[in-house]
């Protein structure tokens, strides 16, 4: 700057041509240092106080670290912690969790998917892309599974078992460097998988076909369920199994109506067995009935015979004595007898000798049947 | 600091105060870092490992001079990434196809930085699953393919297995990356396709003979029942008309005494007692056919004696 120039300022100055603008300038710089300090000092005082209030909602945890070091867990509430970088706070979810075991579950074709007609199953299963398990005996089945559980220690799980960044979210996915292909996840619930995977893979291979199946499927979940649960608590990652549910089990889809053919003979089988058991009682009853009435019969001809014989020797004397004292007193107890006989017989022939002292009876045998309702309708009209 | 400085200090010390904890947070923000609990993190100073920290807040010189790579220590779950399911055999030549999981942490940080040429988890996860391919293979070829899967538990030696290819795995890795493998469990373990065809058929043709067997069990076991049913039900009869006979028979001894009287006049006993079955054992209902030798039809015959007899003494009488 010359002094010719330093001439000129003056004389502006001098003149206040510039000085009303440096003057605003200066205030406007003023008011901008003072809105900015203000906006620091808010942005300090918002930080220690209001900035560090956080709700923790009933469905989860809150473990809190100061400088990375874990200081506190919180459950639902409302609280206050340094804000980041001084504290993080790091949400742990502790409602419950399901994972759902499909591993080895077959390949459904589409159409069985869109359900326009039931899988039918390929002849080979492909390692890899169809799941399946091995039994005892060297048979093949699907399984399908469903794990539930709840968080019950967020420091143990956070502390112990590789989450996320954010816990609440699911595991992270890793891929292939080179093509981008998903080849894995890693994380809690690939843990949990993983041990989950093993517990039934081992649990099966111990099995046989037709207790996994069917005939002991319960067993065969509770021996899953315990194994897992043991196998689980060793990690120490502060999960608790709410529930295992084995939500499909199957033969391999090309086999399935082998299965079926079993299923119908065993249930005919028990059916067979079921009917002739009920034959059984059935013949048990009557014959213990018909036992019991022979028994019964043979009392009543015990007493009767001795009634009867007993009766009839003391009629007996009775017609001796009068025989003795007129025979014709049988004879008048035939006829008597032959009367009453008659009067109660229906039809009745008396055939006369013929001219050669020899007697001919003809009889029609099978007799047209008799009109049964002709017969009632002359005895309603008698 | 002459009284005119201090008196302006004494204006503005809110501005100053401000910009001292603007300028500390700063500070801090480039001189410290952080470690978490579930971390352990590598320093390096001028490319030369200078410490590994564990859990806080820790002092550092700024970049480029200082370097901070962090590791997570928890457990991690890792089930392979190249050759996840591969065939092998089994010591009975048996071709299975099997894939294993490791859970693994670190435990020295500094070796595993040591042993990678780029700070990531998945290249020293790529290692490990060159180890664990080798020894699925090595120790599955050790075991036939029932010990394997077997429904006798003490036969099957699943465990067994994982504890040998953890043995196998897990020295080697401490050694080389300072991760310690807590676990190695099998998570996959089937058959190679060309082989599932012929269990499939097999289990196909074994169904078969377990549903005739069923079948055939239910017939035998229902005739069984049936037969000894059967049984049962004659035996008990012939107990009953045992039982029957007896008691009849004591029916037959208490009323023999009475059968004495008959003795007396035994055609009279012999009559009556006709007399008495006639009674009986003719129904109402009977079609009766008789001829006129019998009493009282003999008294239609046309040469009835005593009508004759009658007939000639009215004539005599006449």
């Amino acid at each position: 700057m010359t002094e010719h120039d330093h001439k000129n300022i003056s004389e502006i100055e001098s003149n206040g041509h510039y000085k009303a603008g440096i003057d605003s300038l200066t205030k406007s710089l003023h008011i901008a240092f003072t809105l900015l300090s203000c906006f620091i000092a808010f942005l300090i005082i918002w930080y220690f106080t209001f900035g560090g209030y956080y709700e923790v909602k009933p469905q989860e945890n809150v473990i809190v670290e100061r400088f990375g070091k874990v200081v506190e867990k919180h459950e639902a509430g409302y609280y206050w912690s340094f804000p980041y970088p001084v504290s993080k706070i790091i949400r742990i979810p502790v409602s419950k969790q399901t994972i759902t075991l499909a591993t080895y579950w077959h390949r459904s074709d589409v159409k069985a998917i869109k359900g326009e007609q039931q899988p039918s199953g390929a002849s080979t299963l492909v390692p890899g892309k169809d799941g399946y398990l091995l039994t005892g005996d060297a048979n093949i089945i699907h399984t399908e599974w469903e794990l539930v559980y709840t968080i019950t220690d967020p420091m143990k799980y956070y502390l112990n078992c590789l989450c996320p960044d954010e816990p609440s979210r699911l595991d992270e996915i890793i891929r292939n460097p080179v093509t981008g292909k998903a080849i894995g996840t890693r994380g809690p619930r690939t843990l949990i998988q993983s041990i989950l995977e093993n517990a039934v893979l081992k649990v099966t291979a111990s099995q046989q076909v037709d207790s996994a199946l069917y005939k002991k499927s319960s067993e065969y979940r509770a021996a899953v369920n315990d194994l897992f649960i043991s196998e689980i608590a060793k990690w120490e990652i502060g999960i608790k199994v709410e529930n295992l549910t084995l939500k499909g089990n199957t033969a391999p889809l090309n086999t399935v109506a082998a299965f079926q053919e079993v299923i119908d003979a065993e249930l005919q089988c028990s059916t067979e067995k079921e009917n002739a058991r009920a034959y059984a009682v059935t013949v048990e009853g009557e014959t213990d009935s018909e036992a019991s009435r022979i028994v019964a019969e043979a009392n009543v001809y015990k007493i009767q015979i001795v009634a009867d014989i007993e009766s009839d020797s003391i009629s007996f004397k009775k017609y001796l004595e009068e025989y003795r004292k007129n025979p014709v007193v049988l004879i008048v107890l035939y006829n008597d007898t032959i009367s009453k006989l008659l009067e109660n017989v229906k039809d009745k022939y008396i055939i006369p000798e013929d001219s050669n002292g020899t007697h001919e009876v003809r009889i029609m045998l099978n007799p047209e049947p008799r009109n049964q309702k002709n017969d009632k309708d002359k005895e309603k009209g008698k | 600091m002459n009284e005119q400085d201090k008196s302006k200090m004494l204006q503005h010390w809110p501005t100053l105060l401000l910009g001292m904890i603007v300028s500390v947070i700063f500070l801090l923000a480039i001189f410290t870092f952080q470690v978490k609990s579930t971390e352990l993190a590598v320093v390096t100073t001028l490319g030369k490992i200078t410490g590994v920290k564990d859990a806080g807040l820790h002092f550092c010189w700024p970049w480029p001079f200082q370097k901070i790579y962090k590791f997570d220590n928890r457990y991690h779950c890792f089930d392979g990434s190249t050759g996840k399911i591969e065939e092998t055999y089994t010591a009975d030549g048996q071709p299975v196809v099997a894939g294993i999981f490791v859970v693994y942490k670190i435990v020295d940080a500094e070796k595993l930085f040591k042993s990678l040429t780029i700070p990531d988890i998945s290249q020293a996860e790529d290692k490990i699953n060159s180890q664990m391919r080798n020894e699925k293979a090595t120790v599955l070829g050790k075991y036939k393919f029932d010990e394997l899967v077997n429904t006798n538990p003490g036969k099957m030696k699943l465990t067994e297995i994982e504890n040998k290819m953890k043995a196998g795995i897990a020295p080697f890795v401490l050694e080389k990356y300072g991760i310690q493998v807590e676990y190695v469990g099998i998570k996959n373990f089937g058959l190679p396709e060309k082989n599932t065809e012929n269990v499939l058929n097999r289990m196909k043709a074994e169904r078969n003979v377990v549903a005739s067997g069923y079948r055939a069990e239910g017939k035998s076991e229902a005739k069984k029942i049936m037969d000894q049913a059967d049984s049962n039900r004659l035996l008990k009869l012939a107990q009953a008309d045992a039982q029957a006979k007896q008691i009849k028979a004591e029916g037959d001894a208490t009323a023999a005494p009475f059968y004495a009287a008959f003795k007396d006049e035994p055609e009279l006993a012999a009559f009556l007692r006709k007399l008495e079955s006639l009674r009986k054992i003719v129904p109402s209902r009977t079609t009766l056919i008789l001829n006129t030798d019998y009493a009282p039809f003999d008294l239609l015959k046309a040469d009835q004696k005593l009508l004759l007899d009658g007939k000639k003494d009215s004539g005599k009488s006449k």
